[in-house]
C-alpha cells in the first residue's frame, strides 16, 4: 500500500532541529519529503479526505505544501504542535473543536497504512511505565523493583522489603506551569518513607523504585535493529540521582550494549509495534543492565552531536523504506 | 474535557506538543495541599528551542535551581535538546 517513489509526511514543529536533521538526510537520499505541523489545523491547513477502496484519499495542504495522502511512503511523527483554532470561540466550543479536529485530523492520518516512525497510537500506548517495565521483564530485561501505590503505608513496607534508598518519579514526562515564567520539572528523587505525608501521597498515583546501585547510565537509541548505545557518565549528586537534572556536567561515551539487552529492545520494540524507541538503563557495577524506561518519542539529537551517533540517518532510511525492518 | 476517558491517555491518537516539542500543563498556582512527588518538582525557565544553524545544534538555555541537602541554588545553563 505504500508509494516506494511518494514522499515522506514529516509531521513536527517547523522549528524542530531534529526533524530538520531528518529531513537533510532524506533529501540527501533524493527522498522527496512534505513536512507539515498539526498547529496549522485549521486555520492555516486545509484536509479533503475520502474514503475510497479501504484508505483514505484526499490532500493535506496549507498555502506553501500539500500531501496527496495515497501516495505517502512512510510518516515521522516528530512532536507536532497543538491544533490553533480561529480566535473568538468559547471555552466550550474550544473543547469541541479540539476534540473533533483531533478524532477527525488524527483519524485520517493513523489510517495511512504506511510506516510510522512512530505511530501515534503506538506511542500512547508504550507511554505507560507499568506496562513498559511489565513487558520489559518479560522479555528477559532486569528491572527494578517497582511498586505503584496512593497509600503510604504501603510505601513504607515496600521500602522496608528493598531493604535500600527508594526512588520517586513521574509516570509521565509532563511540565508543571508555575504562572510565573517558569516550570516545574520533576526528576527522580530519592525519598525517606518516614518523611512522605500520608495525605499527599493519596492524592494521586506515585511510582517508587529501589535506588539501583550504578556505575553508569546508558541511553539507546534503537532505530529498528539498529541499537545506538552511549554511556552516560556524571560526577554531581544530581546528575546520578537522574542524568536530566544535570545536562552541564554529562560525558557522553559511545558503547555496546550487551547482545541480550539488544535482542530484547528490538522485541519490546515489536512487542508495541514501534520502529524507534529512547531506552534508559542503569549500568550496574556487576555489569546487570537495568531497564528503567523507553520513550517512544524521546529525544535523540543531542547525542547525535555529543556522541557521534549517526541517529538520523539511521530513521532516514526507515522512512525511505531502504532499512530491512 | 471531563468526559475523557479515565485510563486511555489524552494523547492518543495524536499526541501533540507545545512549541519547542514539550508538554506543558495549564498554569499552576499550587495550593498547601498538593500531590507529594509534584511537592519534588524543579523550577527552572524554559524559553523557545532555538535552530542554531543548518548543522541542526539544537540549544537553548535553563535557569535551573536545585536543592541538595536544604540548601537552593539557582544556575543558568545550556541544554542540548532537553530528553524526557
Amino acid at each position: 500500500m505504500t508509494d516506494p517513489d511518494g514522499p515522506v509526511l514529516v509531521l513536527s514543529a517547523p522549528e524542530d532541529a531534529a526533524a530538520d536533521l531528518v529531513e537533510a538526510r532524506l533529501k540527501a537520499r533524493e527522498v522527496p519529503v512534505v513536512r507539515l505541523d498539526t498547529g496549522d489545523f485549521p486555520t492555516q491547513m486545509r484536509l479533503d479526505a475520502r474514503n475510497h477502496d479501504g484508505r483514505w484519499t484526499g490532500t493535506l495542504s496549507t498555502a506553501s505544501t500539500s500531501v496527496e495522502l495515497d501516495q505517502v511512503r512512510s510518516v515521522y511523527y516528530r512532536r507536532p504542535t497543538r491544533f490553533r483554532l480561529p480566535p473568538g470561540l468559547a471555552g466550550g466550543d474550544t473543547a469541541f473543536a479540539l476534540t473533533e479536529a483531533k478524532l477527525g485530523v488524527g483519524g485520517v492520518l493513523a489510517s495511512l497504512p504506511v510506516t510510522w516512525v512512530n505511530h501515534p497510537a503506538r506511542m500512547a500506548h508504550a507511554e505507560y511505565k507499568p506496562l513498559q517495565l511489565a513487558v520489559a521483564e518479560q522479555l528477559g530485561l532486569a528491572v527494578p523493583r517497582t511498586l505503584v501505590t496512593n497509600d503510604v503505608d504501603a510505601a513504607r513496607a515496600f521500602a522496608t522489603a528493598v531493604g535500600a534508598p527508594i526512588v520517586c518519579k513521574t509516570f509521565s514526562s509532563l511540565l508543571l506551569d508555575d504562572g510565573d515564567g517558569t516550570v516545574t520539572s520533576v526528576f527522580t528523587t530519592t525519598v525517606d518513607p518516614t518523611e512522605i505525608d500520608r495525605d499527599q501521597l493519596a492524592a494521586t498515583a506515585h511510582l517508587f523504585q529501589e535506588r539501583v546501585p550504578k556505575a553508569h547510565d546508558a541511553r539507546v537509541t534503537m532505530v529498528g535493529d539498529t541499537a545506538f548505545a552511549v554511556a552516560v557518565h556524571t560526577d554531581t549528586d544530581a546528575g546520578r540521582e537522574d542524568w536530566r537534572a544535570d545536562y552541564r556536567n554529562l560525558r557522553y561515551q559511545p558503547i555496546t550494549a550487551p547482545d541480550e539487552v539488544r535482542l530484547a529492545m528490538s522485541a519490546y520494540l515489536d512487542h508495541f509495534g514501534l520502529r524507534y524507541g529512547a531506552f534508559d538503563f542503569v549500568v550496574e557495577p556487576s555489569g546487570t543492565w537495568r531497564f528503567l524506561e523507553c520513550n517512544p518519542n524521546g529525544q535523540w539529537l543531542w547525542l547525535e552531536d555529543e556522541a557521534d551517533q549517526p541517529i538520523a540517518a539511521a530513521l532516514a532510511a526507515v522512512l525511505a523504506g531502504t532499512e530491512s525492518r | 474535557m471531563a468526559t475523557a476517558d479515565p485510563m486511555f491517555p489524552p494523547t492518543s491518537l495524536l499526541p501533540q506538543s507545545d512549541p519547542g516539542g514539550v508538554r506543558v500543563l495549564p498554569p499552576n498556582q499550587p495550593g498547601p495541599f498538593r500531590p507529594f512527588v509534584a511537592t519534588l518538582g524543579v523550577a527552572h525557565q524554559i524559553s523557545g528551542k532555538q535552530h542554531d544553524t543548518s548543522a541542526t545544534k539544537s540549544s537553548y538555555r535553563t535557569n535551573s535551581e536545585t536543592v541538595n541537602d536544604g540548601t537552593r541554588s539557582t544556575d543558568s545553563v545550556t541544554d542540548t535538546d532537553v530528553d524526557d
